[in-house]
């Protein structure tokens, strides 16, 4: 008798398609977390790099946490801020955190 | 004085007569892990290995080998046994065991860094003009290579990101200690206790923490171990990163031995502002394996801007430990065709495996998954998601591709499978749709639990860690140092990066590296890493800005690049260009610091030292 597979076959994904002719919007939103933003529910907290145009500039509804350049700096966000920031032409990319740990053996 | 005849055998091996004379004089030696106070590990080479080990004076060791001459063994026995087993008819040879070297000793000569090896006529010492940052997991303020002859602390400043917020709290978070705080907690029989803040204790899977380790290296001053680090001068500060606070990561996150990028740069940021117009250099031995690898992250790109904002500021980065892991693919995908790559994922995989596809912007692929039992579960266009989710609910597998990342414009393929899904060699089969270029670069993320792999043949190019690709950093390789031949560390990953730059750009010792173990106050661990590589050239680049500062000359981070690079030495690497592992070669503090001296412009940029625009 054959064993039991330990996993169940798996159905066919679920495809969320680009809308617009171009194939796919490009998002000012990067960083490994950023593909996972749809698991993400609209409160949650996230952290990240934040780049602007405008020295100084820091949108609302975004904490600056600290200055890195005049330009660049991070920052405490929302899930729900980022359509937002997607909009705004003086942001020009956000990248959320990625986790970092020793490089030993 | 005077010399005075002992009755110690003459031809005894000189430290075994050392040995015996000490216990003549009532000395007792010290205990180790291996070896009781009245015993001594000793080498011998034995007739008969039988008739060794029914010796009752003889605890028995390793055997070794037969030579031509006999066995080679080891063993324990006790201090007034020695002249005894010497003479006995099977021993042939008895010698003690040598001490390992403390500590440092395969690192500061290795590099030309001891004073000796130094250029004669250096206007500072040991780095004391220069400022040592370390982002890292655990400073041992009380460990001796940590504090001046006085028993003060050597340390102007710890950010512990994770302790208590107060008013004062860099950027909103943590506690700052500062010099006198930590002092006045020196004084006191808890210093960590005392100060709200220490390493871990040792657990059976851990000895020493990583960043006082990491840190002795780049500049313990021996007052504790006895050897001291590359900068054993320099001034100190330390960031102990936060455990990652990205809590929908999972919880094999959560809680462990990880930042994360944003608590980097404001750790950084901390470090520069701390050392104000004093010569600076960060050592950060942390990275993991994704990322787009051609410096347009924006925590590289932060920390470009930081370098150059002042000259006499530099920051070092491990290159990472992944070459050995499987964990890179490359390739060209053909227009109207396709490519495969095999991912296995082992049966105890504990956490989310996860990979990265990076490619042009001006392509468009067609992303297909298919299970290790070879059922495609769908497509995933150009800008599109896929996801399959469990009867609960929760998501199995996701599948995000972005079009044109905002750093860089190119196109990025996420893949996230959950633990639950089965595991074998799945495939993610790349179809070129409208293809100009073709080429693409996989990475799959470091998971410490579990990694998984690509199925082989690897590429093991292009491993450098995550951070570790940015145009203005110091990445280092690593290479052990114990051996004549000074071969590269099996784990140390190799460059170039992605967009085809020579990282790293130097080597350094980073294998069995014995330096300060924490919560001991004056002993010694062995860890291995480009961790332990990284903080070498720290040290190193501490001695470069101190003596530039003693010079009046501005060095920025081009020229401190340079430097560093152009004093490197070969043989090993072959002479004559970059090796993607060695770099430009193995790091010679004596040759920069020559260079430094030297009469010449070292300030002229080249093509390769580009300008990270604010």
């Amino acid at each position: 008798m054959p064993d039991e597979p330990d996993h169940p076959s798996l159905p066919a994904m679920e495809i969320q398609e680009s809308t617009d002719d171009a194939g796919g919007r490009a998002s000012k939103i990067g960083g490994p977390l950023a593909a996972q933003l749809p698991e993400v529910g609209d409160d949650e907290k996230l952290t990240g790099v934040v780049k602007v145009t405008e020295p100084g500039y820091v949108p609302e509804g975004v904490a600056r946490r600290a200055a890195i350049s005049p330009t660049l700096f991070t920052a405490d966000l929302s899930r729900r801020r980022l359509e937002a920031l997607e909009r705004d032409p003086r942001v020009v990319s956000v990248e959320l955190s990625r986790r970092l740990g020793p490089t030993e053996t | 004085m005077y010399l005075e005849e002992t009755n110690i055998y003459a031809d005894m091996d000189p430290r075994l007569q050392r040995v015996l004379e000490r216990r003549q004089r009532g000395l007792r030696t010290l205990e180790t892990a291996a070896t009781s106070s009245d015993e001594i590990g000793v080498i011998a080479l034995v007739r008969d290995l039988q008739a060794w080990r029914e010796r009752g004076d003889v605890r028995e060791g390793a055997t070794l080998g037969e030579t031509g001459a006999g066995w080679l063994v080891t063993a324990r026995v006790p201090i007034a046994r020695v002249e005894s087993i010497r003479q006995a008819e099977t021993v042939r040879s008895l010698k003690a065991a040598q001490p390992l070297r403390p500590v440092l000793s395969a690192t500061v000569p290795e590099i030309n860094a001891t004073p000796p090896q130094l250029p004669d006529g250096l206007l500072t010492v040991g780095g004391e003009q220069a400022v040592v940052g370390v982002v890292d997991f655990g400073a041992d303020f009380a460990h001796g290579n940590f504090r001046r002859g006085d028993g003060s602390t050597r340390l102007a400043a710890i950010w512990d990101q994770g302790g208590p917020t107060d008013p004062g709290s860099p950027f909103g978070y943590g506690r700052r200690h500062d010099a006198t705080a930590i002092d006045a907690a020196l004084q006191t029989a808890e210093p960590y206790l005392a100060l709200g803040y220490g390493p871990r204790p040792d657990t059976p899977t851990s000895r020493g923490s990583h960043g006082t380790h990491v840190m002795d290296i780049a500049a313990g001053n021996g007052g504790g171990s006895g050897v001291p680090g590359v900068a054993p001068r320099a001034k100190l500060t330390f960031v102990e990163v936060a455990a990652s606070d990205i809590t929908w990561e999972g919880e094999e996150v959560v809680g462990s031995e990880f930042g994360d990028s944003v608590q980097l740069l404001e750790a950084i940021r901390f470090l520069f502002d701390e050392a104000g117009t004093q010569p600076c250099v960060v050592n950060v031995s942390l990275g993991t394996n994704g990322g787009p690898h051609d410096g347009s992250s924006l925590v590289e790109q932060g920390i470009d801007l930081m370098v150059q904002e002042q000259p006499g500021r530099a920051v070092v980065i491990a290159a990472s430990n992944s070459f050995d892991d499987g964990i890179h693919a490359a390739g060209s995908v053909p227009a109207s065709g396709a490519v495969d790559l095999g991912w296995e994922i082992p049966p105890t995989v504990a956490a989310q495996s996860e990979l990265e596809v990076w490619y042009p912007g001006q392509d468009r692929f067609n992303v297909e998954l298919l299970t290790p039992d070879g059922t495609s579960l769908g497509s995933v266009p150009l800008g599109s998601n896929g996801r399959i989710r469990a009867d609960d609910g929760t998501t199995l597998l996701f599948v995000s591709h972005r079009a044109a990342d905002p750093n860089n414009g190119d196109n990025v393929v996420g893949i996230f499978l959950e633990a639950r899904v089965p595991s074998g060699t799945w495939t993610v089969r790349l179809h070129g749709e409208q293809v100009s270029d073709g080429a693409f670069h996989a990475w799959i993320e470091r998971n410490d639990q579990s990694q998984s792999a690509f199925a082989p043949p690897h590429d093991n190019t292009h491993t450098l860690g995550s951070i570790s690709c940015g145009r203005l950093s110091l990445v280092v390789g690593s290479y052990d140092a114990h051996k004549p031949a000074k071969p590269l560390s099996w784990f140390s990953s190799a460059g170039p990066t992605r967009d085809g730059r020579e990282k790293p750009e130097v080597s350094a010792p980073g294998h069995d590296v014995l330096a300060a173990h924490s919560r001991t106050g004056t002993g010694v661990t062995r860890k291995s890493g480009t961790s332990m590589a990284a903080p070498a050239v720290t040290g190193m680049v501490a001695l470069l800005l101190s003596e530039a500062a003693a010079l009046g000359r501005d060095l920025d981070a081009a020229a401190i690049r340079r430097l560093v690079v152009e004093a490197a030495r070969s043989d090993p690497p072959a002479t004559g260009g970059w090796h993607d592992r060695y770099g430009h070669g193995r790091i010679d503090a004596a040759a920069a610091l020559t260079a430094l001296a030297a009469p010449g412009p070292v300030e002229i940029p080249t093509a390769e030292d580009a300008t990270i625009d604010a």
